[in-house]
């Protein structure tokens, strides 16, 4: 810090963005240091984001056993009423609104991922604290729940032939269908790595963009104590300011990344439990 | 000037993301001008499709990070 203070903010960056990178790693509390991305099998154990990841459960079955508690035909505060709202909501354009067929029996397993996503998300907006969906493991064992759920229930609606069968949608020439079975198949493979991706990659990207414009207010407000022009001082509150804006922003990011996964759950167990989609 | 190739990569494949995102914007907000009472429909499916086009813009991020 001190030695990039004397060159000119925005260089200094650069030596600065690899400390931030360093400090979104997880950190496996066993000593080890993984990398975001890349998932290495040698190193397991419980890192930061594992144990955020466990306290957002938490949190999300405290404020589910409150709401349970306070149930009622007429629910009687302001609290209860919010949240009502808030599973009506879910409830209606998640689950009604996609799902064609017994739409009842999957909306506890959809409205469980919205809510754990979401407080997910915004236990990460604490500052000090992080997502537990921040990290590519945390958010692909999401993912691969979803995979193995909507293929069980896809097998037990058609069985082995008829799932496999059923990728294809109807009415194509005979001699295409081959290829778009194959297109199909290894799409609904894909799947788990673009919607564990999806989540992960948007926590990750919003707090890099928040933790830069957070170092360049750091930078801009010492660069004169450093003997740079005392101008750089008077740019320190506009990063402020965007770091506010971006903060604010991420509100907004957290609660549609936690729709979109519950929602992208909901289309894909609708795919697999559809007759011809 | 140094920097690295790959965060080029990646904005060449935002670039299709980007017009990807513009397009189902225009259109939506198009078909919610000619039919209002569409509109709740029109906005699961407009956040279900820039979620799908999203994953391409984001499988370059993630690239992108693996050196």
């Amino acid at each position: 810090m001190s030695a990039a203070a004397s060159e000119a903010p925005l260089k200094a960056l650069v030596g600065e963005v690899e400390h931030l990178l360093g400090s979104l790693d997880p950190n496996v509390i066993t000593g080890d240091k993984a990398h975001p991305v890349k998932m290495l099998w040698n190193q397991v154990g419980v890192s930061t984001y594992l144990v955020f990841f466990l306290l957002a459960a938490l949190i999300t079955l405290l404020i589910v056993f409150w709401g349970k508690k306070h149930m009622a035909p007429v629910p009687k505060g302001r609290a209860i009423n919010a949240f009502e709202l808030v599973v009506e909501f879910a409830r209606s354009s998640l689950v009604d609104g996609v799902i064609h067929k017994d739409a009842a029996k999957y909306a506890p397993t959809i409205l469980t991922f919205f809510f754990f996503i979401l407080v997910n998300n915004l236990l990460g907006l604490i500052p000090g604290c992080k997502p537990g969906t921040g990290t590519i493991s945390g958010t692909a064992a999401l993912a691969i729940i979803v995979f193995i759920y909507f293929t069980f229930l896809g097998l037990k609606e058609k069985g082995g032939l008829g799932y496999l069968a059923g990728l294809v949608p109807h009415g194509l020439p005979k001699w295409v269908v081959p290829f778009v079975w194959l297109v199909e198949f290894v799409s609904m493979l894909m799947k788990p790595i673009t919607h564990a991706l999806r989540l992960f990659a948007n926590m990750y990207a919003g707090h890099i963009i928040m933790g830069i414009f957070a170092i360049l207010t750091q930078l801009f407000i010492v660069a004169p104590f450093a003997g740079q022009s005392w101008a750089n001082a008077l740019a320190s509150p506009v990063w402020f300011l965007l770091l506010i804006v971006m903060y604010c922003m991420e509100f907004v990011v957290a609660a549609i990344q936690a729709y979109v996964f519950a929602l992208l759950a909901a289309v894909y167990i609708n795919q697999a439990i559809s007759d011809g989609h | 000037m140094t920097g690295s190739l790959s965060v080029i990569g990646y904005g060449l494949g935002v670039l299709g993301a980007g017009v990807g995102i513009g397009l189902v914007g225009a259109f939506t907000t198009q078909s919610m001008a000619r039919q209002p009472e569409m509109s709740g429909a029109l906005q699961t499916l407009f956040i279900l499709t820039v979620a799908f086009i999203e994953a391409l813009a984001l499988l370059g991020f993630v690239l992108a990070l693996i050196k």
